[in-house]
């Protein structure tokens, strides 16, 4: 276990750096450029290896207690926002808003018990895996949805981002973000039900993750629905984008560890 | 004031709020669970046709379209699922059989499957759990009845399921010690054999349980008296391993403690032969014809709302 947990302080390091890096930069007005993408694949290539080393060790992925979920999570986010930060110079600023959304996740990484965990029977079938990358994905395209959001309410305050397109334009590429997440969500949720009726002889049993991931599910369909209904303004979308994003994140760090149900500890 | 028509899609925000809030209801069982998702569901489903039937620019976006069906298809086929699906469950004793008879069961009003041509034979299981009793494979050879009337033998367990006539069998967490007896009557008349299920185990340490001999209103009170657990609680172990016991039997208020091939006669006529300690596995059965339709619903529009998104998306070009 030492090896993986030096490689993942490696990275946690290479994180930081990276972050640090961004902020300084950002408040001198400058770009980040390539240098931090660079830095952040670096750190993400670590954290993938220690991932990797415990994946081998303990014979099952990470995602079972709650360091795994952090950690596989953390590493998962992380790949996302490099996979934007490549694909769109534009938003490079967005590393702002999100880094310290994965700085929390780092913080609360290492206050965690990175104890051996068991790997239940039912969790042995490949919809566990399916279940676990759709869930990923649609997170991903959260939290860049809800940064996008946070940028437009923080401009509303003071004029901050100026580097970055005008609010309607945020507005639009936060709504695209938030379509693929409900794609993902949606796929999310069924190759669950898929799992949990191989697993646990019933696709759906209401139970508080189950009607928590529908609340989610709910709120990302109003907040594609409010937009071209009702015209509501960049703004009233930020609000809504942000909410999603909170309410999937108490969904996967949140709920999985309250609940008492066979369905716990595991996105 | 003019409150919009039933097709206008600004009901849909207000619907969706109305089922989220269903859905947590029903959660906390506040009211009745069904309640409070098929109103919001209907109410949703009416907005959705009626946006169909009246909203020509909702119809010319055919993948938002398709997806807006099949969202009303699995809606539907929910429906059907809940009037006709059936879940039961079963205990049986290694080497007894399934002939369609369940020890509990929740069905729908509409259930019109055929659980009585559902047989199979429980062949056995193991059961395998680390330190701490945590569990981990379950193997159970079972032999099956086919459509055709032959015997077909295999092993389920976790995610490995057998389906019978549209009936899905599950092994569950719950399995126990069953001490098997043979009845002999007074009157000479044909032995019966049977079995007392024990709570279930490791889950529960007190393992007694009360059996009425059939044809008889003499009450068996039975108590299984371990010399050490079953499973060593620090390395594991299987189950059922049969450990060293006795089996404490109180029968007219006489108590007795028997090991395997013992004899009870009692006072009133009759002996009991404590034949063996077997185990017993519970089953979960499933019936739900919807399944099938339902997944390939989802994909269905999962697929149309992606191409949807798509030509949306690709039409309109942001200049960042």
């Amino acid at each position: 276990m030492e090896r993986e947990l030096f490689f993942l302080w490696l990275a946690l390091v290479g994180y930081v750096l990276a972050g640090t890096f961004s902020l300084i930069v950002s408040l001198l007005g400058r770009r980040t450029g390539m240098a931090l993408l660079v830095m952040m694949v670096v750190a993400l290539s670590l954290h993938g290896f220690s991932l990797g080393l415990r994946w081998e060790r303990l014979g099952h992925g990470p995602f079972i207690n709650q360091f795994e979920i952090i950690s596989s999570n953390l590493w998962s986010l992380t790949l996302v926002y490099c996979v934007v930060y490549g694909r769109i110079p534009v938003l490079r600023p967005l590393a702002a808003v999100i880094l310290p959304v994965l700085f929390i996740l780092m913080g609360w990484l290492l206050v965690v018990n990175p104890f051996d965990s068991e790997y239940p029977p039912t969790y042995n079938t490949v919809w566990l895996y399916v279940h676990i990358g759709f869930g990923k994905v649609f997170m991903g395209a959260a939290l860049v949805a809800a940064a996008l959001g946070v940028v437009v309410l923080f401009r509303a305050i003071r004029p901050w981002f100026t580097s970055l397109p005008a609010d309607d334009i945020l507005d639009e590429l936060g709504y695209r973000f938030l379509a693929i997440s409900f794609v993902f969500d949606t796929l999310m949720i069924v190759a669950g039900a898929i799992w949990a009726q191989d697993a646990w002889g019933r696709y759906w049993n209401w139970d508080i993750l189950e009607v928590w991931s529908l609340i989610n599910w709910l709120l990302v369909t109003l907040a594609l629905h409010l937009r071209p209904t009702f015209h509501i303004s960049p703004r009233a979308s930020a609000v809504i984008g942000i909410l999603v994003f909170i309410v999937a994140f108490v969904n996967f760090f949140g709920v999985p560890f309250i609940s008492r149900t066979t369905h716990q500890g595991i996105i | 004031m003019r409150l919009p028509s039933l097709a206008s899609l600004k009901w849909t925000p207000f619907f969706l709020v109305l089922l989220g809030l269903g859905a947590v209801g029903a959660a906390q069982g506040v009211a009745s669970p069904t309640w409070l998702l098929v109103i919001p569901f209907v109410l949703l489903g009416l907005n959705l046709l009626a946006a169909i039937v009246m909203n020509a620019a909702f119809r010319a976006k055919p993948g938002l379209l398709v997806f807006h069906v099949a969202l009303l298809g699995a809606v539907l086929l929910v429906g059907m699922g809940r009037l006709t699906y059936l879940k039961g469950w079963v205990e049986l004793v290694k080497g007894d059989a399934f002939q369609g008879e369940l020890t509990g069961v929740e069905k729908g009003l509409w259930h019109w499957g055929q659980l009585e041509r559902v047989v199979f034979v429980n062949e056995g299981f193991v059961k395998e759990y680390g330190p701490n009793w945590w569990a981990r494979r379950t193997r159970n050879s079972i032999r099956w009845m086919d459509e055709d009337g032959s015997w077909q033998q295999g092993e389920i367990g976790e995610n490995a399921t057998v389906t019978l006539h549209g009936y899905r069998i599950y092994t569950s967490s719950n399995h126990g010690f069953a001490p098997v007896f043979v009845w002999h009557p007074a009157d000479q008349s044909s032995p019966i054999q049977g079995a007392i299920h024990f709570p279930s185990y490791p889950r529960y340490r007190e393992q007694t349980n009360t059996w009425t001999i059939p044809g008889t209103d003499i009450a068996v009170v039975a108590m299984l008296l371990l010399d050490e657990p079953a499973i060593n609680l620090v390395l594991g172990g299987v189950f059922p391993t049969v450990p060293k016991h006795q089996l404490r039997v109180t029968v007219q208020g006489e108590t007795r403690d028997l090991v395997p091939g013992d004899r009870f006669p009692f006072a009133s006529g009759g002996v009991l032969h404590y034949v063996e300690l077997s185990a017993w596995m519970g089953y979960r059965i499933f019936y739900d014809w919807t399944r099938f339709w339902l997944l390939a619903t989802f994909l269905v529009a999962t697929l149309s709302l992606s191409w949807h998104f798509w030509r949306k998306f690709s039409m309109v070009y942001i200049k960042l």
